[in-house]
């Protein structure tokens, strides 16, 4: 029979020599910028620097409206730092995770993004079409869970759930996005951080859990929804808590949002305080509400 | 085209049709004034329902029709070829320069007999054609409105004059338009990185012949990795001198001054 563990291929045997965390020493954590309604995850190294985003996202209650085109690219600049260069990984093409990246930004200009091939919308089609360097995850990647490699070894990882058909049939783009998640391998413990994806459908966070990882932290999936929440879903949260553990529940959502995320309950329920005294749930929506500095889940 | 809802509405403003694609669909609160950001069109209670609420991206499709065939052409897709993704992509830049998109929230009363069963209808991914009424004034009293915003940013309210869902080839259609086709895989090469005239043809790219096996993990970087392992197996020098065999110490006797 066939082995199911997990076999190794290199990128560049397949062509791809794309290597972006080759320069960066290790994996501290996250860091989950407050864009109101949407996601805009970095990942910093040890050095506390921003070495990889994941989404730009953004829209209502987000720090830029109202303000001038000028303005608006301006602040967003500001606060949302791109170096030339850096990688910019899209989860999905939902507005709210790409809405930041206005005309003209840095992130447009200089970022290199890698996205996932979707069914998407004139307005995801516009903004793609201005972006200077993109590139789409080819379809042999697509549902094969991969990873970006730190110098000291720590890894990104991250899995298209679903591949991309030319057929007429409408695509949930929440559930055929991209998941990530980071390893630091000196600790063995990981971060979670699966987009608007329900936690329970990428592979690769049930290899972590046969590798006897331990979960720092988390960006609960759809800002905190319990759209898609399953029995597997609560699974998966059972899985990974731990009660004499540090760990993070940070909900990416507007002070202002249509659909009244986070449903706070759902992981209440999973993680009572009184089984869970060490879990923190972090709220970007009070980092402008409080002054407070940004949230971040290290590990 | 299939017609799902239609409504006349009296009185003057901006008629509009729009081609729209549906991004995303979620139950609201039935006790608040709707939209929530920006000014009250209904008031709280306006369904007894949790209203569903539809957000949409659009383009107008008098636009459509008059600047994606110039700027888009209406030959094949070819999506593999660097210097076809070049040119769609400038064609997309002159189709969207002349056609801007539009955020369309649609406001549905659950509750209403009349749009009940339009509920199976809106599925996200799906294509709609929404033809609109611009009034300041929305009449309570609708089953369905919008709220238009364009790229200025201002939202506008809008009566629902009539929404329809695409049909199969309507859909193929737009999605021909709107594609992510002018983008290029990880690994592609853009257009002008052809090889020089005397280079041999390239030998079939690996990527285009191997199928990974069914658990493979793809990692970039795993070169590098492999290096450093061995480095830091072959480290560190101290100990390795400190266990080395000296092959000459049974055979001559070490020198002394003493003698």
């Amino acid at each position: 029979m066939a082995s199911t563990d997990p076999r190794e291929v290199d990128a560049a045997d397949l062509g791809m020599p794309f290597d972006p965390l080759a320069s960066v020493s290790g994996l501290a954590g996250v860091r989950v910028d407050d864009v109101g309604q949407g996601d805009a995850i970095v990942v910093l190294d040890d050095a506390g620097n921003d070495v990889f985003r994941i989404d730009y996202g953004g829209v209502q209650s987000s720090p830029f409206v109202g303000l001038s085109k000028t303005a608006r690219r301006k602040k967003v600049d500001r606060l949302l730092p791109v170096a030339p260069g850096q990688t910019i990984m899209l989860s999905h093409w939902d507005e709210d995770h790409w809405a930041s990246a206005v005309l003209e930004s840095s992130a447009v200009r200089s970022g290199h993004w890698l996205v996932p091939r979707q069914w998407t919308s004139p307005s995801a089609v516009s903004r793609s079409a201005e972006i200077a360097n993109i590139r789409c995850i080819p379809p042999m990647l697509e549902t094969v869970p991969c990873c970006f490699v730190a110098a000291n070894g720590d890894e990104l990882w991250w899995e298209k759930l679903k591949p991309f058909r030319r057929t007429p049939h409408n695509e949930d783009c929440n559930r055929s996005g991209v998941a990530l998640s980071i390893v630091r391998k000196a600790t063995g413990r990981v971060i979670f951080l699966p987009g608007d994806a329900p936690f329970h459908l990428p592979r690769h966070y049930k290899l972590h859990g046969q590798s006897g990882l331990a979960m720092r932290g988390l960006v609960a999936f759809h800002h905190g929804a319990d759209t898609h929440w399953a029995q597997k879903t609560h699974a998966f949260l059972k899985l990974w808590g731990k009660a004499t553990d540090t760990q993070s529940v940070v909900y990416s959502a507007g002070v202002v949002n249509r659909d009244d995320h986070p449903k706070e309950a759902n992981y209440k329920a999973a993680f009572p305080k009184s089984s869970f005294p060490k879990m923190e749930f972090l709220f970007t929506r009070d980092v402008r509400a409080s002054g407070a500095a940004p949230i971040t889940i290290l590990f | 085209m299939r017609t799902i809802y239609s409504r006349y509405h009296r009185g003057l403003g901006r008629r509009l049709e729009y081609v729209a694609f549906l991004e995303s669909r979620s139950l609201l609160r039935p006790d608040r004034a709707l939209p929530l950001e920006g000014p009250q069109i209904v008031p709280a209670g306006w369904s007894d329902a949790e209203p569903i609420h539809l957000g949409l991206s659009a383009v107008v499709r008098s636009e459509l029709r008059r600047e994606a065939p110039p700027a888009l052409g209406l030959g094949d897709p070819r999506p593999d070829d660097p210097e076809w993704r070049a040119a769609r992509r400038a064609g997309l830049q002159r189709m969207f320069a002349a056609m801007p998109t539009y955020r369309l929230d649609l406001y549905i009363d659950a509750a209403s007999d009349r749009v009940r069963p339009l509920r199976p209808d809106f599925q996200t991914g799906g294509w709609f054609y929404v033809r609109t009424l611009e009034q300041d004034k929305i009449d309570p009293a609708v089953a369905l409105f919008a709220v238009v915003t364009g790229p200025n940013g201002e939202p506008r309210p809008a009566q629902v004059v009539r929404v329809g869902r695409a049909d199969l080839n309507e859909k193929r259609a737009l999605r021909r338009i709107f594609s992510l086709d002018h983008i290029g895989n990880l690994g592609d090469e853009g257009p002008g990185s052809d090889p020089a005239p005397d280079t041999p043809p390239s030998e079939p790219s690996l990527r285009s012949r191997k199928r990974l096996p069914a658990n493979a993990v793809v990692v970039f970087g795993a070169r590098r990795r492999r290096e450093t392992e061995v480095q830091i197996e072959l480290e560190p020098e101290d100990d390795a001198d400190a266990y080395r065999i000296d092959p000459y110490s049974e055979i001559a006797p070490p020198l002394s001054t003493e003698n």
